[in-house]
């Protein structure tokens, strides 16, 4: 388990240096600069090039890639252009809302997932089968920014149960916190919800099939225990490494679902910062969800080798 | 091959979800000649009105013609879906295909894949749109930086395994040249996923490309696009409820048609990945 371990962190350098240099590329071929973007248009060429210089932009690319990595190796994302603030404090007040708004949407995700996963399998092949099919694969249609436009203008516009937009932080008290994410978080967890219910439904009906269950079965075991304590345990590593691997899938609905209910999250960080050409926090943002994407799916694998040791053979072949 | 396409054809999903999609891309192919109406025709007296038998789909809030615009968004979404299945299935196969006859090559290049999947698909567009700016082409570039790395992989994970075959080893043994073998005798066994994987990424296309338009990355006013107009139709979304209905129609019709047909292509070709 260690060497499996050690093998698995081995490989997640290379990953994240392949990463940082596509991140620092991205932003060094952007056409226009950010100095005349700061200044404005009647900027002087004299005063550009002073700009230039003192955000360091006149370097040779690999020192300034040099100069950055050792920034990000020490924890310094650099300056914000355009907030006059650290880019890693930038990144820090608007990580709450994503935050929030993708672990409530996950909730929301498991508890239509996890029953509907099951019921399908146990009735597969059945009409209820069908239709739960039909309704996972609209799920998977749907995107969802659609899925928010059409429940921003059930609930909001037309039924005004819940606000159009906007975002309440979590001190000023549960009960508005969930108001206002409860239909970003409902948009993005039924397309979450009918990713997971499709892998819930795979591993219940080859769990059922283990010679555990059979063995149970004749051994007099209820039905409902079958289920819960035989099927259910062995189905339960796989959909909840779907769970893990679905988190850059929620950053990203995330930031497009932030930006239609103008939540102060990391989505509009960077949206925000596009139009204003603020290149050190799209390089932070896009840094820290990689990073954050990839230590996930790496504590997702050493779960799974953990549970599972057939899965640690992974890399000897 | 044709075995393969049989097998599809006896395929329920497959048939009624590429029934749908062409009948969605026939629209968008001849829809211009027989509803002539111009898209970008602004007739402010117009301005969201709603569906009527002269506007069946209603106005937008320049006045334009709803059902006209949808029709160009079709071209447009579509489009960009075509040109990102066709440049990421070239590029998969490519450097699928080849990765797999070098060591050094191959994780070189699967370190490359490895790193660009982890930052999350939309928000790798949104970052590159915001580099190159707002165009069409632009779109179609970022989407397939975005998608290549997944099809190669795919590609790859098939390719390794064709190689170990011993019609391959007989193949080399007789001195076929590295060209020959991969693309006469890899790349054809690896179709069946290869197909499969083309048609998720159209469909992801086609929902990205929306996407980033309706952040105003993608494709930018006047011209029309799917997500555009929804765009603008989440402004007057109070007054004008066609501008977010027939869009999404449009999009949920095509991912949808998209996915049961690479549902189904995925349970005729590969029996092994079969849901039930």
């Amino acid at each position: 388990m260690l060497k499996y371990t050690l093998k698995r962190i081995g490989a997640m350098v290379p990953v994240m240096l392949i990463i940082s240099v596509v991140v620092f590329l991205i932003i060094y071929l952007t056409p226009g600069d950010p100095a005349s973007s700061m200044l404005g248009m009647e900027a002087s060429a004299d005063q550009i090039e002073r700009v230039n210089d003192s955000l360091g932009l006149n370097e040779p690319l690999p020192q300034r890639y040099v100069e950055w990595m050792g920034g990000v190796l020490t924890g310094d994302l650099g300056d914000s252009y355009f907030m006059r603030q650290p880019v890693t404090q930038a990144i820090a007040e608007h990580f709450g809302p994503t935050l929030s708004l993708a672990l409530l949407a996950q909730l929301i995700a498991l508890l239509i997932a996890l029953p509907c996963g099951v019921v399908a399998a146990l009735k597969h092949g059945s009409r209820t089968d069908a239709v739960l099919r039909v309704v996972a694969l609209l799920g998977v249609a749907i995107p969802g920014f659609l899925m928010a436009l059409m429940l921003m203008w059930l609930f909001a516009v037309t039924l005004r149960v819940f606000p159009v937009a906007g975002y309440a932080p979590l001190s000023k008290g549960w009960f508005s916190h969930l108001r206002y994410l409860a239909l970003p978080a409902i948009s993005l967890g039924c397309v979450q919800a009918a990713l997971l219910m499709r892998m819930t439904r795979a591993s219940v009906i080859e769990a059922m099939q283990l010679d555990c269950v059979k063995t149970a079965r004749a051994k007099g075991v209820s039905e409902v225990r079958v289920v819960l304590a035989h099927a259910l345990r062995n189905a339960a590593l796989p959909i909840l490494t779907s769970v893990g691997y679905s988190f850059g899938a929620l950053i990203t609905g995330a930031v497009v679902t932030e930006a239609i209910f103008n939540i102060p999250g990391l989505g509009q960080l960077v949206t925000s910062s596009i139009e204003r050409r603020d290149y050190p926090v799209i390089q932070g943002v896009l840094l820290v969800v990689a990073l954050l994407n990839s230590v996930i799916n790496l504590a997702v694998d050493l779960a799974y080798g953990a549970f599972d040791p057939r899965a640690r053979k992974w890399g000897d072949s | 091959m044709m075995a393969n396409f049989k097998k599809a054809l006896a395929n329920k999903g497959f048939v009624v979800g590429g029934c749908i999609f062409l009948a969605i891309a026939l629209i968008a192919l001849v829809g211009p000649l027989v509803w002539t109406v111009n898209p970008n025709a602004q007739e402010m007296t117009l301005r969201l009105s709603a569906p009527s038998p002269a506007h069946p789909f209603g106005c937008d809030d320049f006045g334009r013609d709803l059902l006209a615009r949808v029709i160009v968004g079709a071209r447009v979404s579509l489009g960009v879906g075509i040109a990102v299945t066709l440049a990421t299935s070239a590029l998969g196969l490519v450097i699928g295909a080849y990765a797999c006859y070098n060591e050094r090559l191959d994780h070189i290049l699967m370190r490359i894949c490895d790193g660009l999947m982890s930052i999350p698909g939309v928000l790798l567009a949104i970052a590159l749109m915001a580099m190159m700016g707002a165009s069409v082409w632009n779109v179609i570039i970022a989407l397939s930086i975005v998608y290549t790395p997944s099809m190669a992989r795919i590609v790859r994970s098939r390719a390794m395994v064709v190689k170990e075959e011993p019609f391959v080893e007989a193949l080399r043994v007789q001195g076929a040249s590295t060209a020959r073998i991969v693309w006469l005798h890899i790349v054809p066994n690896v179709m069946a996923p290869f197909l499969v994987q083309a048609t998720f990424v159209f469909a992801e296309a086609v929902l990205s490309e929306a996407a980033l338009s309706f952040l105003g990355l993608g494709i930018k006013a006047p011209d029309a696009s799917w997500g555009n107009i929804l765009q603008a139709g989440k402004n007057v979304m109070r007054k004008a409820w066609w501008m977010i209905f027939f869009p999404a129609a449009a999009i949920i019709a095509s991912v949808l048609s998209l996915n049961l047909a690479g549902d189904g292509l995925r349970d005729a070709l590969d029996p092994k990945t079969k849901e039930d």
